[in-house]
């Protein structure tokens, strides 16, 4: 069969849907089921709700308005990358709307690996598969009936926090270990490696949230707790150990809740769970470390 | 004046009724016959025949929707044409960027039976095109009957360029498995 010939057959089209096409492309484009697509739905009730919640918490509750309760322990606060709502909603499958968010949210994901093909991606996928050939054996050796969970990324990570903490043979090592030429070096990859693993538009989320808690009885170095907020994406917190207050806001921090806990009409609880998040912390340090 | 009172006006024999179909669609259908043809003169002259095709047809015919009825005469007479085009005077254009991506759908095919195929294949592309999903329907239809480029498209339905070419691929890409099935390739 030739092209030409399909080209002719294409007269076969009923005028009923030549018209449709016609008529659609004159209104600007219509959802496939000729109604407002899911997304559109998800996104009117959800600003609906949301405006109920800021409206109930100005006029009752005040206090909600106020940054998080953990806020006001907070030294160095690291920065979430704002990310693009996901247009693809529950379904997985574009079901229309502006095409602009499509592009925009495309190029946010694509964005999430720009650090990481900027620094070299095989040069810190290097550095990673090296740590895990090392410390696998070592750390998921146990007793029989004993299971483990291990995360590669998180505890590189938090070696790597280690690292910007410690000096001399020390830090040495720990740039040894995770097989980065200096400080710098392994502050780029962390960034990296952290920005690939994040993903937060709506629709699935994968937060790998670091953070430190430490005793409000010292000081510390500012300069390096802002690294740790920088490049490892770590915030830093200081409190009275032991303080009711200080332990529910490190609570509250570590243990963020996703939309799938809260309550919510059933239309957006099914809406917004379907898809697997992966919420909380991968390393917490409580201590006093200068 | 009303497609229904035109068409009436067909069936009554009132050559009248020409000039309101010229002077309703008659831009509408050298537009359709421009995209296939590039040419001023040539689309002029393919609406004329439309006109003419029109008259002979209605009735018996009774169209549905009139305009699309008229668009599908306009369309023929314009493939035709440019059929009939020496090789040398055949450009680009849209049209042929239509015909290499509808090559892809058909690479390979091993059914070189042109003529006898010709109704079926019309056939198998009404019922692929009626099972469509409305946006990838109406895209579809846009880009292979009307060989609108991808642009207008994505202009007209307030998509992005790389959205409605995704769309289109995939679509054809279902084409392929249709006709295959259907065992038309």
């Amino acid at each position: 069969m030739k092209a030409e010939e399909l080209f002719d057959a294409m007269s076969g089209i009923d005028e009923k849907v030549l018209d449709r096409s016609e008529k659609n492309l004159r209104k600007g484009g219509k959802s496939p089921r000729g109604k407002k697509s899911k997304f559109r739905l998800f996104a009117g009730i959800a600003a609906g709700v949301a405006a109920a919640v800021v409206v109930a918490a100005v006029i009752l509750r005040p206090i909600l308005l106020n940054k998080p309760v953990y806020a006001k322990f907070a030294l160095a606060e690291a920065e979430y990358p704002k990310m693009v709502e996901s247009p693809l909603g529950d379904s997985g499958v574009y079901t229309g709307g502006d095409a602009d968010d499509m592009d925009e949210w495309l190029d946010s994901l694509r964005k999430r690996h720009q650090k990481l093909t900027e620094y070299g991606s095989e040069k810190a996928l290097a550095g990673v598969n090296a740590w895990v050939e090392k410390s696998l054996p070592v750390l998921l050796k146990g007793g029989p009936g004993e299971n483990k969970v291990y995360s590669p990324i998180n505890i590189y990570l938090a070696l790597g926090m280690l690292g910007e903490t410690a000096g001399g043979n020390t830090r040495a090592q720990i740039l040894e270990l995770l097989g980065a030429g200096d400080a710098a070096d392994l502050r780029a990859r962390a960034d990296a490696l952290w920005t690939a693993s994040y993903i937060d538009d709506g629709v699935t989320k994968s937060l790998p949230a670091a953070s430190l808690w430490l005793r409000n009885d010292t000081s510390y170095n500012a300069a390096l707790l802002q690294n740790l907020a920088k490049y490892y994406h770590a915030s830093s917190f200081h409190g009275k150990m032991g303080d009711a207050a200080y332990s529910k806001a490190s609570l509250r921090r570590r243990t963020r809740r996703t939309p799938c806990s809260m309550r919510l009409p059933a239309t957006l609880r099914r809406s917004s769970c379907t898809r697997p998040s992966i919420t909380g912390p991968i390393s917490t340090g409580n201590g006093s470390a200068p | 004046m009303e497609d229904d009172k035109i068409i009436g006006m067909l069936f009554d024999r009132e050559q009248k009724a020409l000039e309101y179909t010229s002077e309703k669609y008659g831009r509408y259908l050298h537009t359709v016959a421009f995209r296939i043809l590039g040419n001023e003169e040539d689309s002029e002259e393919c609406v004329n025949d439309t006109l003419l095709s029109a008259w002979n047809a209605i009735p018996p015919t009774r169209p549905t929707v009139f305009s699309m009825f008229l668009a599908k005469i306009t369309r023929n007479f314009a493939i035709n044409r440019r059929r009939a085009e020496t090789a040398a005077k055949r450009g680009g254009g849209e049209v042929s960027l239509v015909l290499a991506e509808l090559e892809e759908t058909v690479a390979g095919s091993e059914n070189t039976e042109s003529g006898v195929l010709a109704e079926e294949l019309s056939e198998a592309i009404r019922g692929f095109v009626n099972g469509l999903p409305e946006r990838e329907g109406d895209i579809f239809t846009r880009r292979y009957f009307f060989a609108q480029s991808v642009k207008e498209i994505a202009a007209g339905y307030r998509l992005s360029q790389t959205n409605v070419s995704v769309i289109l691929n995939r679509t054809r890409s279902k084409l392929r498995e249709y006709l295959t099935k259907e065992q038309l390739l």
